[in-house]
């Protein structure tokens, strides 16, 4: 009898299967691009209205829907900026219609555009995901020159330590737990001029895509947060370029058709000789030589309809020197070098494969001479790995991605003082990561996504299992609840200072010196409450352990053992962000609120000194804020006339507040007393809260016929309140005096830009 | 729009009760002790003294504490005590060993109690002297400034007690006047903000043994370094290795007058190897050579 239901279950099951299979199926799958550039739109929204199913192109601007009864439907495309796309599609049985869909820009309208579809202004918003466009990024008013960075800074969730640094402090992180990757490259220090500004041109970028936080299973390596840019392909229409003017760089790009692809190109370079020519004359310790530039390039290559290659570049330096006093100067070079290989394939309607070499340099080489003895560094970090992605969408409930990344990690630094030898060091580490996750779709409203990623890094021999889960119940078409939940690791740090990025030096994980991992949880709610605008809102909980980073107190690292260059210790951070948009119209911008709270601990430190044997105790990081708000405002004052403007606030960040002080006037050397403090807490005082006012107006006009230009005249901190960086005390006084240093005055900046 | 009442309060409610509250706490006095134990010469005396308020004007004579008991006991290798010396104040807040004849010895342990009649605090900390060592290089009675021909320290090798051997290096100049400034430094104090008594006695900081070659005899060579150089003429140039107690402290003072990783407003404490109350017990292990930094392009 059991043998009998076996049997009938077994036919059973073949029945359904063969049923299944037995069913006509169609897809539709293709890229959706720019009608007049021919860039790839990266999360574009393509639906099948009569069905109500859709996706959104991946990072390549592709897309599939499968697993389609066949019929008659309309294909409706949406995408922010851009007019929505419709086009009846009939589908036969078993049949795989390739559509590429090129979406036309939406121009310039003083009207509301008109919201139609169900699918529109559905971005993929998914948990802790914010995309920054381009056009927000040239229009607000910049801190002398726009900037990548300084936009995201703008952002719920996202801190900046000062007015001079575009570091990115994401959800209590600090910025080296946030993976910076530029083409699927990364990039280990993405700034110029000291931290000034990001190393990313916006002339050269398409898209910006922060991970906040709770990010999927096809990222790893940082605790925190990822941070994606992805540069133009380049027109592939028509040849176009820009030229831009500004006080402190000018740019100038191209971009155009090749045969069967298109390439981009564009140049970046500091214009201050002119100014510091000037001062030299009048002024002491001005630069003998300041300057910085950066290159990015693109080019695309349609081998077949379903095979298309790209190769990018990116190359920038700074370099300096300094004279300081008589016979003493600085000089420092610094800079990144990356270069990415890739090839998309579509297999098949169900499967879409990317393949990416990458390479990866930074190099940093201070110099110091002071009175005839030499300081001198040798920094290089060189990355190189492959990676690949799989996507297979077998139907329309699930979509299975995998892949792997692999690679090899040198870091390299020398030191000389006074032309000897101190330190040479060389650290290979060879790492790999695998990752599998699912998109599934169990019911119309529901999606989840269960993801792994394994993690493998030579230095120390460490292999760590990163599980990641997320969820989104959508109650109504204006709604999308999401939760998240994943355990993050990360096997480099980074030694930095906040105010002062042209040193930064990373190190690895290696025996004994564990890989810092943590645990997030998000909880958030994505509403439309009015067409037109977005409201969200969400909470995290973020754990950090096993912190590694250089101990502060190691000081001469000559003879010490790997190990005992650092300190280990715990931290943790939560929060709540709301961000409210409007989108449409002549007003369009965004109010982002955080309230956030993140500590951290290592022993020994933040100790009660006057206890014996006493604990280290959480405290605040320098650029912990409870409260921070941005309201980031454009309007379209008439078709030439445009004005936008950004108001900051936040409260104080934290600093130490120090309660006694005494002397040392016998240590054994040196002509002067040793004054010091003592301190109570660590960084328990606030200083005053920081606001600032920003504006900009810009004029759009025509260059002599030869193509559109643009006057752009900007103010920073329009009412020069002078917020504070940091108190400085005087030990030279007695008692000792304490001054504020203060962050930018009213700042006016002047640019013109042509595209030709 | 009920969920959007339901989100705000729910967000209203989480900033309410997520509120940390992480308070600046207030001034405590503590009691500072300060004593540095040099290998081969008397005990060494003890300075006592309480801190104050970071705001005030800090005057020894006002803050220094008398009254105190206070023994040094040399320690053998099990810490077990091998002899006791007691100390007399000799001003306020300044006490010595009444033994003036017995010199710390290079490479052993002491301990300092300390005790009042009024107050309730028991101060306790221990050194190890480092090991005595030798400058053995042949030294010239002159050097050219900045020439090809460099000051080379040749030390003696001595185990450490900790992982390595910490120096200092110092100039002390017997010529001081500002005439005898060497370029940088003369910049320093004619155009910038710095007094030149500040390089009568100029400071290499602190460096680690590693950074030396060892010679196959194991000796410990040592280019002494230009910049070390602030003043022309004759110069006592004294090396100097230093206890763990005292490269604690010093390394902590200057990091907590900035600089390092740490950003700018965010001060630690030094780092005090002091029970009962904050300051130094260190010792160290000294020796010097004499020459002469002439000037580029002048017979010496």
């Amino acid at each position: 009898m059991k043998r009998v239901a076996l049997l009938i279950l077994h036919i059973a099951i073949i029945g359904w299967v063969t049923s299944v299979h037995a069913q006509s199926s169609s897809s539709i799958n293709g890229y959706i691009t720019d009608s007049e550039t021919g860039e790839t739109l990266i999360s574009a929204n393509i639906a099948l209205l009569e069905i109500n199913r859709g996706t959104s192109t991946n990072t390549s601007g592709y897309y599939s829907i499968t697993n389609i009864t066949p019929g008659t439907y309309t294909l409706v495309a949406s995408y922010i900026g851009y007019r929505q796309f419709e086009q009846e599609v009939e589908l036969t049985g078993d049949e795989t219609q390739r559509i590429d869909i090129e979406m036309i820009p939406a121009g310039v309208e003083l009207e509301a555009l008109v919201v139609e579809s169900q699918a529109e202004r559905e971005e993929q918003r998914n948990i802790g995901t914010t995309q920054i466009s381009t056009e927000l990024i040239k229009n607000l008013p910049p801190v002398i020159e726009p900037d990548v960075f300084r936009s995201v800074q703008l952002l719920p969730g996202v801190k900046a330590a000062n007015d001079f640094s575009s570091g990115l402090y994401v959800r209590g992180g600090s910025p080296d737990q946030t993976l910076i990757l530029l083409d699927e490259t990364t990039v280990y220090n993405p700034s110029h001029f000291f931290g000034f500004f990001s190393t990313f041109n916006p002339d050269a970028v398409k898209d910006v895509r922060l991970y906040k936080g709770g990010y999927p299973a096809s990222y790893g390596g940082r605790l925190g947060s990822v941070l994606t840019v992805f540069n133009k392909d380049g027109n592939r229409n028509e040849t176009r370029g820009s030229v831009s003017l500004g006080l402190l760089a000018s740019r100038i790009s191209a971009e155009g058709p090749t045969g069967s692809g298109s390439w981009m190109l564009a140049f970046r370079r500091s214009t201050l000789e002119p100014v510091l020519a000037v001062l030299r004359g009048t002024t002491d310790n001005v630069p003998d030589s300041f300057y910085f530039y950066d290159i990015n390039g693109k080019l695309n290559f349609d081998a077949t309809d379903n095979d298309r290659l790209s190769l990018a570049f990116y190359t920038g330096t700074d370099k300096v020197l300094f004279p300081f006093g008589e016979d003493a100067s600085i000089g420092l070079n610094y800079g990144n070098r990356t270069i990415s290989g890739q090839w998309r394939k579509i297999l098949s309607d169900k499967l879409f494969l990317k393949t990416t070499a990458t390479g990866s340099r930074y190099f940093n080489n201070p110099e110091f001479s002071i009175a005839g003895t030499q300081f001198e560094r040798t920094n290089n970090v060189y990355d190189f790995s492959l990676k690949s992605d799989l996507q297979y969408t077998p139907n329309e409930k699930h979509t299975i991605s995998t892949g792997f990344w692999a690679g090899n990690l040198i870091l390299r630094f020398n030191d000389s003082f006074d032309n000897q030898e101190t330190s040479a060091n060389r650290i290979q580490s060879r790492y790999a990561s695998f990752y599998l996750q699912d998109e599934w779709k169990p019911a119309n409203r529901w999606i989840l996504n269960g993801g792994v990623r394994l993690n493998r890094f030579s230095e120390g021999d460490y292999l760590r299992l990163a599980p990641r889960l997320s969820a989104e119940f959508r109650p109504n078409s204006k709604i999308r609840l999401q939760a998240a939940y994943g355990r993050y690791y990360q096997f480099l740090t980074l030694i930095t200072n906040e105010a002062f990025s042209g040193f930064d030096l990373w190190l690895t994980t290696d025996e004994g010196v564990p890989p810092a991992y943590g645990d997030q949880f998000v909880l958030g709610a994505k509403t439309i409450p009015f067409e037109g605008y977005g409201l969200d809102i969400e909470f995290y909980y973020r754990t950090m352990r096993d912190l590694f980073e250089l101990d502060p107190f190691t000081g001469d690292a000559a003879g010490l053992d790997y190990r005992d260059l650092f300190r280990f210790g715990d931290g943790f951070a939560y929060g709540a962000e709301l961000f409210f948009e409007k989108q449409v119209g002549r007003l369009t911008g965004f109010v982002g609120y955080t309230f956030g709270v993140t500590r951290r601990k290592f022993p020994g430190f933040n100790t009660d000194i006057t206890m014996s044997n006493p604990e280290a105790r959480f405290y605040p990081p320098k650029y912990d804020r409870l409260h921070d708000a941005n309201i980031v405002l454009n309007y379209r004052l008439s078709q030439r006339w445009s004005t936008s403007a950004v108001f900051s606030y936040g409260t104080g960040q934290a600093y130490t507040e120090p309660l006694g002080r005494t002397e040392f006037p016998g240590v054994p050397w040196g002509n002067m007393d040793r004054e010091s403090f003592t301190i109570g807490r660590l960084n328990a005082s606030r200083l005053p809260s920081y606001h600032r006012m920003d504006v900009a107006f810009s004029r759009a006009g025509n260059f002599f016929g030869l193509g559109e230009a643009e006057w752009s005249f900007q103010i920073i901190n329009i009412y020069s309140r002078r917020n504070t960086w940091f108190y400085n005390y005087d030990f030279d006084e007695n008692p000792v005096e304490r001054t504020e240093v203060t962050l930018l005055p009213i700042l006016p900046s002047l640019s013109y830009t042509v595209n030709f | 729009m009920r969920i959007h009442v339901t989100i705000s309060a729910l967000l209203v409610l989480f900033i309410m009760s997520a509120c940390d509250v992480y308070e600046q706490d207030e001034y405590q006095e503590l009691v500072v002790l300060e004593a540095y134990a040099i290998a081969g010469r008397p005990l060494p005396d003890v300075r006592l003294s309480t801190t104050i308020p970071a705001t005030e004007e800090y005057i020894f004579s006002e803050v220094a504490l008398s009254d105190a008991t206070i023994i040094i006991t040399q320690l053998d290798g099990s810490g077990q005590s091998l002899a006791d010396f007691t100390y007399s104040q000799q001003t306020n807040g300044i006490y010595r060993a009444i033994d003036q004849s017995t010199l710390v010895e290079p490479g052993n342990r002491y301990r300092i109690n300390v005790q009042f009649e009024n107050r309730q605090e028991v101060l306790s900390a221990e050194t190890v002297v480092p090991q005595q060592f030798q400058i053995l290089s042949d030294v010239e009675d002159s050097y050219v400034y900045q020439s090809e021909n460099q000051l080379e320290i040749l030390l003696t090798a001595t185990e450490s007690n900790a992982e390595q051997n910490i120096y200092v290096f110092n100039t002390l100049t017997q010529e001081p006047n500002i005439d005898n400034l060497t370029p940088f430094y003369r910049d320093a104090v004619v155009n910038g903000d710095s007094d030149i008594e500040e390089f009568f006695n100029n400071s290499s900081g602190l460096i680690n043994e590693g950074n030396f070659e060892i010679n196959d005899d194991q000796n410990i060579l040592l280019r002494f370094p230009w910049i070390g150089v602030a003043f022309y003429g004759e110069n006592a140039v004294v090396t100097t290795s230093v206890d763990s107690n005292l490269a604690d402290l010093a390394l902590s003072e200057e990091l907590q007058l900035g600089g390092s990783t740490l950003p700018p407003g965010e001060i630690p404490n030094l780092i005090y190897n002091v029970e009962g109350g904050i300051g130094v017990f260190g010792s160290i292990a000294t020796d010097t050579l004499l020459t002469r930094f002439v000037r580029p392009n002048t017979e010496s």
